[in-house]
């Protein structure tokens, strides 16, 4: 399809503006804590949008409203009981103690907590997922914008890695939170422009109930949140409230250091917990943006083989000139919240938890700075070189994903027990790591035996989830019990007068 | 047993039930939370930063989606 002048230069207006945005951050940064956290400063209310705007990727939108085209609202579980209880558990229990033990990343907790053998693979762990995550998100966003907007997959490549690149280096963690922030406001008007237009071409959301069901009785089901346990997608209730509430939606607000890393900036406990809570608030309408528009294009465009196709189709036949351009800045502004986001958290787990624990451990914070910066660069590079891994093998987001789904589990369960239970040892979290990501592996190679659908993933997160914990808890019962002085801080209400709790936190960093 | 089989039999809108009593659960542990805990880096204690009136409108606003869907 072809844009129009106003749409160019709306578009060109954005990544212009995005850039200026950016680089203006640049001059805030003179520490390696500015770099990395922002020089915890961060208000609440850019927190929360840059959470749930470096949640949702350009590849959401076109997958998210093709899953919803084909199964109907139940996908916006997701962003629903899929977020707002783990982001409360994560507000009012971990973020706090997060905060207060001052680490830069989740893995450096987990050194603290139990060993240096779990930060290790743990950060090993995110930076192998988030490295060659970016890889899939820059092809498939190029793919998207060859097919939409007609530039070469180059092209693509080249703008979006200039334009984040120049501001993730320059700027560090503000930079990436304040573009956020602009970014989500642009995906908003951009979504819900989407949205008002579809619903005023259907009669409203009755017309749009009517016309949907008036296509025949396998769509009877497009307005539930539940499905029942024998349905045929991977979306039973049980799946939903098991693997997604209980498992992979804590594992994903409380563990991913993408996500956490923008509450660690934060400028004062208050502010992070608050972030977070007002992050759950804009959640709340994600659905809106990925979700209907898939039911939209459901009775506008019947029969699509593709799912994936339900998006294109509604830009193309739905929007007039200039607001395709806003919608394509939104596009971009899903894209770029992603890349910036993995980017940054990337090059913070690297030198935080690998160059400078193991490499170069008497480096000063200038040189910490430096050397964040230039991992920013290498993971760039990086991502824009693995890209065309995708073509070469096109079932390559499926394994990176399957591949973190084995960790998801099991790093929940130790940080869980290890958060909430002073008991738990060293030793037990190292074994339920290991022993949980061997049920996970165990129970994918075996799942055509052991489970009824197709892509029984949020039944493995369970139930690998369980073997964790019950192996930690068996191992900690079987060794020592951690000294009360290294859990100081560490472990939820160990510790209830704040001063104390500084004082230990110092005498740790002493000592480390 | 990895199927969840022996909830089969279980009418789904026991799913919508459990969701709420969890949403329940949530409120009331959030309003068990000491003040000081709550306000702990706050400027001052104004209602306005009281975050489990915060909570409290989230557990109401997802509450009304899992009642109405």
């Amino acid at each position: 399809m072809s844009l129009s002048g106003i749409d160019f230069f709306i578009v060109l207006l954005y990544l212009g503006g995005m850039l200026f945005l950016g680089s203006f951050f640049k001059k805030y940064v003179h520490s390696s804590q500015d770099y990395f956290l922002g020089g915890k400063m961060l208000p609440f209310w850019a927190i929360g949008m840059s959470i749930v705007v470096s949640d949702i990727g350009a590849i959401d939108f076109v997958g998210a409203t093709g899953q919803a085209y084909r199964y109907g609202l139940v996908v916006a579980n997701f962003d629903w009981i899929g977020s707002m209880p783990a982001m409360m558990l994560a507000a009012f229990i971990f973020i706090p103690y997060y905060w207060r033990a001052g680490v830069y990343t989740i893995p450096e907790y987990l050194g603290k907590r139990y060993n240096d053998s779990v930060r290790t693979i743990e950060a090993l762990i995110w930076v192998v997922f988030m490295a060659f995550n970016l890889g899939i998100i820059f092809w498939a966003s190029a793919v998207l914008l060859n097919t939409l907007m007609g530039w070469s997959i180059g092209v693509s490549l080249m703008v979006t890695a200039i334009v984040v690149g120049f501001y993730t280096v320059s700027g560090g963690l503000s930079a990436v939170v304040m573009t956020d922030v602009v970014q989500m406001i642009i995906m908003f008007v951009g979504g819900f422009a989407v949205i008002f237009l579809g619903l005023w071409k259907l009669g409203g959301w009755s017309g749009l109930v009517e016309k949907i069901h008036a296509l025949g009785p396998q769509y009877s089901a497009h307005f539930t949140l539940f499905l029942p346990t024998n349905t045929t997608t991977p979306y039973p209730w049980t799946g939903i409230l098991f693997g997604l509430t209980f498992v992979l939606a804590p594992a994903y607000f409380i563990g991913n250091q993408a996500i956490v890393q923008r509450t660690l900036g934060a400028r004062d406990e208050w502010n992070a917990k608050a972030g977070v809570l007002w992050g759950s608030f804009f959640k709340f309408f994600i659905p809106a943006l990925i979700v209907l528009p898939g039911l939209i294009a459901l009775p506008l465009f019947p029969g699509l083989t593709n799912g994936d196709e339900a998006f294109p189709m509604l830009i193309r036949h739905l929007l007039p000139p200039g607001l395709t351009g806003l919608v394509f800045a939104a596009f971009f502004a899903a894209l770029m919240s992603s890349v910036d986001s993995y980017l940054n958290s990337a090059a913070t787990l690297w030198t935080k938890d690998i160059y400078q624990k193991f490499i170069k451990k008497d480096a000063d914070d200038r040189h910490l700075l430096r050397m964040g910066r230039l991992f920013t660069v290498v993971f760039l590079i990086i991502g824009v070189a693995t890209a065309p891994l995708n073509k070469l093998f096109p079932g390559m987001y499926v394994y990176v994903q399957t591949l973190l789904s084995f960790f998801q589990g099991p790093t929940l369960a130790i940080l869980l027990l290890g958060m909430l239970w002073s008991r738990i040892t060293q030793w037990g979290g190292l074994a339920g790591l290991g022993a949980g990501v061997c049920f996970s592996v165990a129970m994918y190679i075996f799942k055509g035996n052991l489970f009824t659908i197709d892509d029984p993933f949020l039944y493995i997160s369970w139930w690998s989830f369980l073997g964790a914990a019950i192996v930690t808890v068996l191992v900690s019962y079987f060794s020592s019990p951690e000294p009360l002085e290294k859990l100081h801080g560490l472990v939820y209400r160990l510790v209830t007068k704040d001063d104390d709790v500084q004082q230990l936190i110092q005498n740790r960093l002493n000592h480390d | 047993m990895l199927n969840f089989n022996f909830l089969a039999n279980v009418p789904l809108i026991w799913a919508k039930v459990i969701v709420l009593i969890l949403f329940a659960v949530i409120f009331i542990l959030v309003w068990l939370l000491p003040m000081d805990y709550i306000y702990k880096g706050a400027p001052d204690r104004k209602l306005i930063r009281n975050l489990k009136l915060w909570a409290t409108l989230l557990v109401i606003l997802y509450g009304f989606l899992y009642v109405h869907f």
